[in-house]
């Protein structure tokens, strides 16, 4: 009995960093899909890149994105009104929920991630590492691949 | 029943009469229905090759836009160029379909992915793309110069052409187009965005003003809707 005990203390001990790194760790509840960018124009500033955001767990917020292919990276949505006007804007925290067990997409005409300041033109084939940032799963990192779409 | 007398022949004899004297009725009605028979049947034929040419014929093709009831000659471009600096003149263009679009070269999704489309839908066409013109109009001449312009609608597709000029021609082109545009204030980098309408403008053989599609328009519908244009 008296040797068991440690045994439970290292058990629970185990199972509580297992729960904890179900959550908030590289993949904790957050899987990215199908990331990618179209190649942009010479003489373009900016990119945009696109992806879907899997969430396994409760609902959390999207907070930013940054790569070091551009100067900066802000969140973006385009948006069109009732007479087809089309303005796009830094995306609020409304638009950034991810939802309880459910999706975000990041796509044409909607949610996207702009790259600001390419320098060279983002090109065909090209793949770019992107890091996401959540409320409560952290830091996750993706690939954005260039292809004409 | 056979029967191998001379009187076989009498029995023949009788039953023609037998024959003769019956059915010359039952046989009317039975040609009544053949004929009616045959009447329909060709009918049926007939009508189910009306209905295949009239199809055809009377079935108007739905556009992937709004179509304009009526016939609006397109407004021309007074005081605006193409990216090579000639005067953008629509009538050079007069027999083919012309496509406008508002837009700039800042945009980074709305307007990549609606010149993609269309870029989409011309290859999509084989050589009738020969005779569809697509053209961007920059809301935005400050940053937009007419080389820039010209090198960005290229990157979509080699046909595309830019269209450029002071402020006020491009405030007056939108003004008759109905579109609407409005420069974002810039930030602490200078940068900005510029709210517009982003319909794709159809424009017919005969210069008028036909469809507005919206700019998430399919390619495939709108190479349809280029060769219904077409005729």
């Amino acid at each position: 009995m008296k040797s068991s005990r440690p045994m439970t203390v290292v058990m629970a001990g185990l199972l509580g960093v297992a729960t904890l790194a179900g959550c908030g760790d590289d993949d904790g509840g957050v899987s990215i899909s199908d990331p990618w960018a179209r190649p942009t124009a010479p003489d373009v500033a900016d990119g945009a890149f696109y992806l879907t955001i899997a969430n396994d767990m409760e609902a959390q917020q999207l907070l930013s994105a940054s790569s070091d292919r551009c100067s900066s990276t802000e969140l973006h949505l385009s948006s069109m009104s009732d007479d087809g006007v089309m303005s796009m804007t830094r995306a609020g925290a409304e638009d950034l929920k991810v939802p309880n067990s459910g999706e975000m997409v990041l796509e044409p005409g909607g949610l996207h991630i702009m790259c600001i300041g390419v320098g060279d033109p983002l090109e065909e084939g090209e793949e770019i590492p992107v890091t996401l940032e959540f409320s409560k799963s952290g830091s996750v990192d993706a690939t954005v691949i260039v292809e004409n779409r | 029943m056979t029967s191998q007398s001379p009187v076989g022949c009498l029995d023949t004899v009788d039953q023609r009469e037998v024959v003769a004297t019956g059915p010359a009725r039952p046989t009317r009605p039975a040609r009544r229905l053949v004929a009616a028979l045959l009447a329909f049947g060709l009918a049926v034929v007939a009508g189910v090759a009306l209905a295949a040419a009239g199809t055809r014929l009377l079935r108007p093709h739905s556009f992937a836009g709004t179509v304009f009831p009526d016939a609006v000659a397109a407004a021309p471009l007074d005081g605006l160029v193409f990216d090579d600096g000639t005067p953008a003149d629509l009538g050079a263009w007069q027999g083919d379909v012309v496509v406008l679009y508002f837009g700039y070269t800042s945009c980074p999704d709305v307007c990549p992915t609606t010149l993609s489309e269309l870029a989409r839908a011309l290859d999509a066409m084989g050589e009738d793309a020969e005779h569809v013109h697509v053209a961007m109009i920059s809301v935005d001449p400050a940053r937009d110069t007419l080389p820039i312009l010209g090198e960005y609608v290229r990157h979509f597709h080699d046909s595309f052409v830019g269209i450029g000029g002071p402020d006020t021609a491009i405030a007056d082109a939108a003004a008759v187009y109905g579109v609407f545009y409005e420069l974002g204030v810039p930030d602490d980098d200078g940068r900005y965005a510029v709210d517009h309408t982003a319909t794709l403008m159809g424009i017919d053989p005969d210069g008028n003003l036909r469809v507005l599609w919206g700019p998430d328009v399919a390619a495939d519908a709108l190479a349809q809707d280029f060769e219904e244009l077409l005729g």
